[in-house]
């Protein structure tokens, strides 16, 4: 135990280097999910632009603008929320983070048909915690969105929440491949749920890879179970 | 050679632990393969042979690709002394090497055995070399012919024989979790399975240490996938990375450090471990996925797979220059890449443009890379290649379907490093073999 907590030591240095090393990386997930609505609401500064990770929390921020114009009430109750939430997540900045809860709130209300299930009222746990992906992608699905958005109000709205993103992987490709495929789905998610307005600290990633199948089989009617990202919230 | 030699033998080995067929296919060429023959080696104790050792020199030998034994059906008589060889009967079966072999209890020490073994020239009729291995206690009964076949194959073809080692493997069984994982080692003809340990949780990637006796391998428990490793005589475990965040274990050739994948915000690169400081550095660093690394043996490259290029493709990085060479552009995708212990060369798996996962190695000083072809029997999908440790041969896990595809079966199948020879190794029973590794030399 000794000798492992060293090791934690060891490796924290190395991990915030590759925080930092990865902005790369943050442009290019994003460009899968919030970043797109950010750039066309053409908002970002504001309240978004706080110290480091800003490349993050300002892209959250625009979708802010775009979202809140349309939502009235929920806006305003997750705001308070939200706060809560801010108070508690350090590092996260508190402006970003309750305004596009509102943002997620707004959307989960008006797309709420499809793959989502998302007639879930806001700040209700959604039902479904599936999120399914095309064959060796990790880019979240439009159809998922909105299931993801009712995720979002329900974290912004219980800021004590945690939830754990599994990444899962058809058999194809090696394990090991799959492993790392699985976490950027996963972060995928992630990165969504935090740029729409859950805090940071409230989700994980987890990477199984191939290793734990949903579906038995080996053709596409089975593996289009298997790569999928499950939320799984803590009891 | 214009036609397909199609050589089909099942031996049936009976080892002290289980009873498996070995079946060996041979496709294409046994041209310039040396005939051999063993002859049975005379027992001289009570009762039967506790084991065929000839049978496993004649599988060994035959396994190689290297060598064409004589059948003892064949064999006009079985001399068990060199006064008894009649080398006429062995020139007129066009066999140019013989074996011979004796052996019973030990007269040095109770419960073990004595065993000598001569190998002759029979065109010139010469003795060639001839030993006398002593105290063999019945565990080591089967390496102890390893040996045998390691020192005739050295003797003619000027090659270290690579019969005495091991591989490690992952077995599991049934499609639905909960269900077992079992790290194995064996023989390297697959005989005398040992399990090394058992898991509920997915257990993958067996790496073994420089000196083969430990093996690193990664479990994905609730928190995600973390390296550990496994001393295979003392059966201690040990945790190597934290938890949740690492896989891809492969071990420096001085055994100090280890590379490995870490996953963090989304991305996923290479690091070294310091076994002795529990130091992490970050080799790579790129948005896209970086995994699967191999060490150089002149420990100065990892040979990676790496998404950058937009499909998984293999890459070189040099730790002198910190520069990273692109080594694979043909293929679909190129993955699981593992360096041959001479270093020339490396193993890899690609995607063909027909969608097929098939065993390619690639040459370094000149970069050409080429599929070593599909065996004849039905494989979906060949995996996991790893190098014998005199890079003669490779060994991996070859895929098959069954029950009209609804259940999946990986067996144990080697090919020679030119793709001339490729045989299976087929276990009774059921399950799923995955991932081989083989070890280093065991002396």
């Amino acid at each position: 135990m000794n000798q492992f907590s060293k090791l934690v030591v060891a490796i924290v240095p190395a991990l915030v280097m590759l925080g930092c090393g990865s902005k790369g990386e943050v442009k290019d997930a994003g460009a899968d999910s919030g970043v797109q609505q950010g750039r066309a609401a053409g908002v970002t500064t504001g309240a978004g632009g706080v110290g480091s990770g800003a490349s993050a929390t300002s892209a959250a921020g625009g979708a802010t603008a775009s979202g809140s114009a349309s939502s009235g009430a929920a806006g305003s109750a997750s705001g308070g929320s939200s706060g809560g939430s801010s108070g508690s997540a350090a590092g996260n900045s508190a402006g970003g983070s309750s305004g596009s809860s509102g943002s997620s709130m707004a959307s989960s209300g008006t797309s709420g048909t499809g793959a989502a299930g998302g007639a879930t009222m806001p700040g209700m746990l959604p039902n479904n915690m599936k999120v399914f992906f095309d064959y060796d992608r990790s880019e979240i699905k439009a159809e998922f969105r909105s299931l993801l958005q009712a995720h979002v109000s329900y974290l912004a709205a219980n800021p004590t929440v945690r939830v754990t993103i599994e990444g899962h992987c058809d058999e194809r490709g090696t394990r090991e491949y799959n492993l790392a495929l699985g976490e950027r789905r996963a972060h995928a998610i992630q990165q969504f749920l935090v740029l729409q307005g859950a805090g940071k600290d409230q989700v994980k990633t987890v990477t199984f890879g191939e290793e734990r199948p949903d579906a038995a089989g080996h053709d596409e009617s089975a593996w289009k179970f298997n790569r999928r990202a499950v939320f799984t919230y803590a009891k | 050679m214009n036609k397909v030699l199609w050589i089909l033998i099942c031996l049936t080995l009976f080892s002290a632990s289980a009873q498996a067929v070995l079946t060996i296919e041979i496709t294409e060429g046994v041209e310039g393969a040396l005939p051999i023959a063993i002859s049975p080696f005379a027992w001289q104790g009570v009762n039967s042979a506790p084991e065929n050792l000839a049978a496993i020199v004649d599988a060994d030998l035959n396994r190689s690709g290297r060598f064409l034994t004589l059948p003892e059906k064949e064999m006009l008589q079985k001399p068990t002394d060199v006064r008894e060889i009649n080398w006429r009967s062995w020139r007129a079966l066009e066999v140019p090497y013989l074996v011979i072999g004796k052996w019973g209890p030990s007269k040095q020490a109770a419960g073990a055995y004595d065993l000598h073994y001569a190998l002759y020239d029979a065109v010139r009729e010469k003795y060639l070399l001839g030993y006398t291995i002593p105290k063999i206690f019945p565990a080591q009964l089967r390496m102890a012919a390893h040996q045998i076949s390691d020192v005739i194959y050295q003797e003619l073809t000027g090659e270290r024989g690579a019969f005495s080692t091991r591989i490690a493997y992952i077995k599991t069984v049934g499609a639905a979790d909960p269900r077992p994982y079992w790290l194995y080692i064996a023989e390297s003809d697959t005989q005398n399975e040992q399990v090394i340990l058992k898991s509920k949780q997915p257990i993958l990637s067996p790496a073994w240490s420089p000196d083969s006796a430990r093996l690193a391998y990664v479990k994905t428990s609730d928190d995600g996938p973390a390296i550990y490793a496994v001393d295979i005589n003392l059966g201690t475990q040990k945790q190597l990375s934290p938890p949740g965040k690492f896989s891809a274990p492969t071990w420096s050739p001085d055994g100090k450090k280890m590379a490995m994948v870490g996953y963090e915000g989304g991305s996923t690169d290479i690091f070294t471990l310091d076994l002795v400081s529990n130091r992490l550095e970050q080799i790579t660093r790129h948005w896209s996925i970086d995994t699967e690394p191999t060490w150089a043996p002149d420990g100065r490259s990892l040979v990676f797979n790496s998404e950058r290029g937009g499909s998984p493709q293999l890459y070189q990085h040099s730790f002198e220059t910190g520069q990273v060479k692109r080594l694979t552009f043909d293929g679909k995708q190129n993955l699981r890449a593992s360096f041959s212990p001479d270093g020339r060369m490396i193993t890899f798996v690609r995607l063909d443009e027909a969608g097929g996962y098939q065993i390619a190695v690639m040459e370094l000083a000149t970069g050409e890379a080429r599929l070593l072809g599909k065996p004849g029997w039905d494989e979906s999908e060949a995996e996991s290649p790893s190098f014998a440790p005199n890079s003669s041969m490779i060994i991996y896990a070859s895929n098959f379907l069954e029950k009209g595809g609804r259940n999946k079966r990986g067996v144990l199948a080697a090919v020679s490093v030119d793709g001339r020879v490729h045989q299976r190794f087929s276990a009774e029973g059921v399950g799923e073999v995955r991932e081989p590794a083989w070890s280093g030399y065991l002396n």
